[in-house]
């Protein structure tokens, strides 16, 4: 009887709730926001801001003095529950695994790594040194590395995990062929000999987007690109302690982890563990999510839908952290010969007229709050190095249907079904912009097909060629400067992307030294892409992220995964 | 049916029920179970508002309008706006129609394939191992699983949200069909026709299909209800009908995520189809209490 | 009756086939493949195709379904695709979350539901019949993640006080980990979980009471001047509780195959999130081994219900 009284309270308890939700909703808007509780956390500019010197330098330009972070050792201690975006399962990034990024970030340290001001500086690295016109590069090692098995790390295991990642990253296609020998002269230096300029094999080191270069012990770095590494074994100031998959995974501070002398900027300098333990819990439901940060039982959420901004902000008891430029959505086509958006001229016109119907501003209020998304009008990230909205504004956001349905007309396009293929189970934000997307494709007179897949399924359709399962699919892909060039989704043949005029600039770009001319370049790439249409940009949904209020020296990343390092509990709070 | 009401009845005059019209004998039935008319009438309200949904609607079900989106309900939107502006209440009113659809297709199909299986199992022995061991392997499936292939291999659709939902409904109905005919082929009427000669098909579906009518009709209404609510469960898994078309499983699923900021896109479905389901259950139960011959006795 | 057992125990063979072809087949009918899964969405088809061929997946069906017979029969589940560790060991760690989420879900249903539907039939047509009908019609009226959610919202959003949260609203704590802690995360999914089985349980028993209070022999105890409650401990009870008993066993096994959507919506790491999560992955081994554990696991159940069955009524073992 008891189980019966709990439901009639629940009946009656749920209209109480929505009465109070609708008289809650007109006080809302006046109450002030309790300014404390958000940070708009921008990360620097990763690949380099737009002032930034671009090209890297011979050696390494030493970081400006930063007011050191206090070092008390009280701050130290107590333990860290959070929930990632993913899911939790293995690793290895080279498989890109839920885990990935976060392990990257926090297991493994960088050879190579950004600071503050857009520079990139040597980080496991003591040195590099680029000679010979970038022909020649010599990477020498800090003093007092050790692996989380506490063996030294020598350069073979540098050379090793370097051979590893340059076979599967798009970043080795721009030197892989160049690419003469690594041998290493002594216990501490790596020599790298080239045919061909190859500065980008710094820029690639330094660069932690999928798949991460990491560094890791050279029997493990011989695990076939194939396989997943049997162990989680870095050098980063956190080592794995068990990983069950779909369910948790814990993580101890490294207490021999050597921290650089200099003062932490960004992802370089001298970087602390302050949590004795950091435990990862899967939670697949949003709302369930951040119930759980409410009532204490986790203490920060990785990427949570934008709408929850609300209520993070309005606890005083939680911390909203909103990163941009967040995550680049576009409308991907199957360029493979046969598909109606294939590489012909019928194709191009198929995607002009896709281009021509977007509207931009109706897609990106789809994700929430105005203050969490943007519309950019560059393919590189609007904010990032090379971003220019000034490149042919007038072919982004045209809201232009009666255009679109003159392309169409030209194509000769006569309602042959398109169809417009969708992940289930990628979260509210993904669907919201597939359905939009869906509907302003009907505007203009597609026969859309909205063909609803579960996710492996989608993956095996995407990687047919040809015109098979699938023609347009609303997709995202995290925005970085670089990105665009290091992502095979965009530029690469993933799709079918073959275009002469794309490559060549795109290589020219890798090995240009001059600074004004790599803009130019970039600008090139950009008219390229607005004229053959190879995706079609929406916009960007900034990342939401929300933590204890009690935690401070968060440092952002404009990526999927946390950094956890400078984390730390206010003083004396949970011990 | 012991108590007051018994004795009620009989003070009533003793009228035969052939003596009376239709009406008024459907006046009598309803007037004594009240609660199964109510019942009734809500399945048929519903049911209407369902089928004449495009005059009832408010607005385009698929039409989206992303600046209002999250809205609370207004005369305008009378249920607010969904996370791409769409209004929930003309969401609710299209819902039905799938909703119902899917619920009556699955109680047809499920309850028909079953009770086929199940007479014939209950009939031929040999038929019976195999296809009552090919039910049960069926019934310890994980039916979750099936249907999560069958969006794989054919896309999210209505059609394959149906044709999982009766595979689920297939076993349970053989089964009590076929024990229905287990027991039904030993009684007297059935040798009798034996006795005479009736072929196996003849007897099947003259003597022994007209016994089970009101037990099937009985499951399929609890199938129906059933099927609702599996929709929406598969809905919530990802392996329902596609996003943009309204269920009110489907239009519950998609707005889990804003529980905290728009309960209205949540709330309004799920009382429908609550209380579409329950008096399905209660009209299945006032049901079972008219057709089943035991439980008539007692009256 | 020894005969009537070896022929429910044969029968199981059959079954576990059934499930078996029918797992191997959909899994090889679904398009997606656990190489693209494991090489990464952004990998080529080159190295997707490396995978398979290292895998076994480019063999012929039949190759591939002796072998996979081959380990079975030797009790091998095999090791999953993508982490490599023992599918037996891995499903042995998430069967202990269903396992409790199932068992306390149908110790509250049946403690309440059993009294609750005897009283029904008893008092049949009262208002308190009335009643327990329509909560039974309600209880099976929503689903069971929008039960789950009204319950986080209200534990957790909407706290009773974040220092000193009342329930914790996601996770499961092992036994080893204290008895309280273990039931205080068993809460809220174990209530999500119970209406709807308590309706259906309610509905039967007073069903099954009904049919026995009409039975000539409960007439003949009443009208031999009998004590109602004796009446119905003694002469009713008996006798409805074995088709409440079968119902209990089967709604038992149902529920093992049922709770994904409360282990997602709790994020309990039991083994229907476990499975769906290998589905989306296409790791074959774990979804095939979890299938049939759980099936083993329904078909178990429902022999010893037949058995108990037939022992209690001899009339079943023809």
């Amino acid at each position: 009887m008891r189980a019966m009284n709990r439901l009639w309270l629940l009946l009656l308890v749920i209209p109480l709730t929505l009465a109070l939700a609708a008289c809650g909703g007109d006080e809302e808007e006046e109450a002030a926001t309790p300014e404390a509780t958000r940070v708009a956390v921008q990360a620097p500019v990763i690949g380099g801001a737009p002032e930034a010197p671009a090209q890297v330098p011979a050696t390494p330009v030493p970081a400006k003095e930063e007011v050191k972070v206090s070092e008390e050792d009280e701050k130290y201690g107590g333990s860290l529950k959070f929930i990632p975006n993913g899911g939790i399962s293995g690793p290895d990034p080279i498989r890109g695994g839920d885990l990935s990024f976060l392990a990257a970030l926090n297991i493994h340290d960088p050879l190579i790594a950004w600071d503050n001001d857009g520079n990139l500086q040597p980080q496991m690295l003591d040195q590099w040194k680029i000679e010979n016109d970038g022909k020649l590069i010599t990477l020498t090692l800090r003093d007092g590395l050790l692996f989380h098995n506490l063996e030294p790390v020598v350069p073979a295991d540098i050379i090793q995990s370097i051979h590893r990642w340059r076979s599967k990253a798009v970043f080795g296609t721009f030197f892989n062929e160049n690419l003469v020998s690594m041998t290493s002269p002594n216990d501490n230096t790596i020599v790298a000999e080239f045919t061909e300029p190859s500065g980008v094999f710094i820029q690639g080191l330094g660069d932690p987007s999928s798949p991460s270069p990491v560094m890791v012990p050279e029997y493990l770095a011989k695990t076939p690109k194939e396989d997943l590494m049997p162990e989680v074994i870095g050098a980063g100031i956190y080592k794995m302690v068990s990983i069950d998959d779909g369910v948790k995974t814990v993580w101890e501070r490294f207490e021999d982890y050597n921290p650089r002398s200099d003062p932490a900027s960004f992802r370089a300098g001298g970087k602390h563990a302050y949590f004795d333990t950091i435990e990862g819990l899967e939670v697949p439901e949003a709302q369930t999510r951040v119930s759980a940060l409410v009532t204490g039982q986790v203490d920060f959420l990785d990427i949570i839908p934008p709408d929850f901004v609300g209520e993070v902000e309005r606890n005083p008891e939680l911390t909203a952290l909103i990163s941009q430029p967040g995550a680049q959505y576009f409308i991907s086509f199957n360029l493979w010969d046969g598909s109606p958006f294939d590489m012909t001229e019928k194709g191009l016109l198929m995607r002009k007229a896709v281009q021509a119907l977007t509207d931009n501003d109706e897609i990106m209020a789809s994700f929430g709050p105005e203050d969490m998304w943007m519309t950019c009008a560059s393919m590189w990230a609007c904010g990032t190095r090379y971003g220019n909205e000034n490149v042919n504004p007038e072919l982004y956001n045209q809201k232009n249907i009666d255009q679109a349905k003159k392309y169409l007309e030209e194509a000769g396009y006569a309602g042959e079904p398109i169809i417009l293929t969708h992940a289930t189970g990628g979260g509210e934000a993904w669907t919201a912009f597939a359905t939009v997307v869906n509907e302003q494709m009907k505007r203009a007179g597609f026969n859309i097909d909205f063909k609803v897949l579960d996710r492996a399924a989608m993956a095996a359709y995407r990687d047919a060629t040809g015109d098979e399962g699938w023609h347009v699919s609303p997709t995202y892909m995290t925005s970085w400067s670089w990105r665009p060039i290091a992502s095979r989704y965009s530029t690469y043949d993933l799709h079918g992307y073959d275009s002469p005029r794309m490559t060549a600039a795109r290589l020219a770009l890798t090995k240009e030294p001059d600074n004004v001319k790599m803009k130019a370049l970039a600008d090139e790439m950009q008219s390229v892409f607005f004229e053959e249409v190879p995706y079609v940009l929406a916009g960007h949904a900034f990342f939401l992220r929300a933590m204890n209020s009690d935690l401070e020296g968060y440092i952002d990343m404009p990526i999927d995964g946390v950094y956890f390092a400078e984390l730390r509990w206010k003083s004396g709070k949970q011990q | 049916m012991l108590g007051k009401r018994t004795a009620a009845d009989h003070a009533a005059p003793v009228v035969r029920a052939r003596d009376k019209t239709r009406w008024q004998r459907l006046y009598l039935l309803a007037r004594r179970h009240p609660t199964g008319s109510v019942a009734v009438a809500v399945i048929l309200l519903i049911a209407v508002v369902s089928a004449f949904a495009p005059m009832i609607a408010t607005d385009n079900p698929y039409a989206i309008d992303t600046p209002n989106r999250l809205s609370a309900p207004s005369r305008e939107a009378y249920f607010g706006t969904d996370h791409v502006g769409r209004d929930v209440f003309s969401r609710t009113v299209y819902g039905g129609r799938i909703s119902l659809l899917i619920g009556s297709a699955v109680a047809l199909s499920g309850v028909i394939g079953g009770a086929v299986l199940g007479l014939i199992a209950g009939y031929n022995r040999r038929v019976d191992v195999v296809l009552m061991r090919i039910m049960d392997g069926l019934m310890a499936f994980p039916g979750i699983l099936l249907a999560i292939s069958l969006i794989a291999v054919l896309g999210a659709s209505v059609q394959n949200v149906i044709i999982a939902l009766s595979i689920f409904e297939l076993p349970s109905v053989s089964r009590v069909s076929r024990s229905t005919v287990l027991s039904l082929r030993e009684q007297p009427f059935v040798e009798a026709a034996r006795a005479i000669g009736a072929r196996p098909h003849r007897i099947l579906f003259v003597h022994i299909f007209p016994n089970i009518v009101a037990t099937l009709i009985v499951m399929a209404t609890f199938a129906c209800a059933a099927a609702m609510l599996s929709e929406a469960g598969l809905s919530f898994i990802g392996a329902g009908v596609p996003p943009d078309t309204p269920s009110w499983g489907n239009v519950m699923a998609e707005s889990r995520g804003f529980l905290h900021k728009a309960m209205w896109t949540i709330f309004y479905p799920g009382l429908v189809l609550a209380i579409f389901v329950t008096a399905l259950n209660v009209a299945g139960d006032t049901l079972r209490d008219i057709l089943d011959p035991r439980l008539r006795r007692q009256a | 009756m020894k005969a009537y057992i070896a022929r429910r125990i044969l029968a199981v063979i059959p079954v576990m086939m059934t499930v078996g072809v029918l797992v191997f087949v959909l899994l090889r009918v679904v398009p997606g493949d656990v190489a693209r899964s494991i090489v990464g969405v952004e990998a080529s088809r080159a190295e997707v195709e490396a995978v398979r061929e290292s895998l076994g997946l480019n063999d012929p069906v039949h190759v591939q379904f002796s072998l996979w017979v081959g380990r079975l029969v030797r009790g091998d589940l095999g090791r999953s695709y993508i982490s490599n560790e023992r599918v037996i060991s891995q499903i042995g760690k998430r069967a202990g979350p269903t396992l409790s989420i199932t068992f306390f879900t149908e110790l509250v249903v049946v403690i309440v539901a059993v009294p609750v539907g005897v009283l029904a039939a008893w008092r049949v047509g009262s208002i308190v019949d009335r009643g327990v009908m329509v909560f039974a019609a309600l209880g099976f009226s929503v689903p069971v993640f929008w039960v789950g959610f009204i319950l986080i919202f209200l534990f957790g959003t909407w706290a009773f006080g974040r220092s000193e949260p009342l329930l914790p609203v996601f996770g499961y704590e092992p036994l080893s980990s204290g008895l309280v802690p273990y039931l205080r995360h068993l809460a809220l999914p174990v209530a999500a979980l119970c209406l709807g089985a308590m309706a259906f349980l309610v509905r039967i028993t007073r069903a099954s009471t009904l049919e026995v209070l009409n039975e000539d022999y409960v007439r003949t105890a009443r009208a031999k001047g009998l004590a109602e409650d004796r009446v119905l401990l003694i002469h009713v009870f008996r006798n409805a509780a074995l088709p409440i008993a079968t119902i209990i066993g089967l709604q038992f096994a149902g529920l093992l195959t049922g709770v994904v959507i409360t282990e997602s919506v709790f994020a309990i790491p039991g083994m229907g999130r476990y499975v769906v999560a290998a589905m989306a992955s296409r790791d074959y081994p774990i979804i095939e081994g979890t299938v049939l554990i759980v099936a083993t696991g329904y078909v178990l159940i429902n022999l010893g219900v037949d058995i108990f069955y037939a022992y209690l009524d001899p009339r079943i073992r023809y």
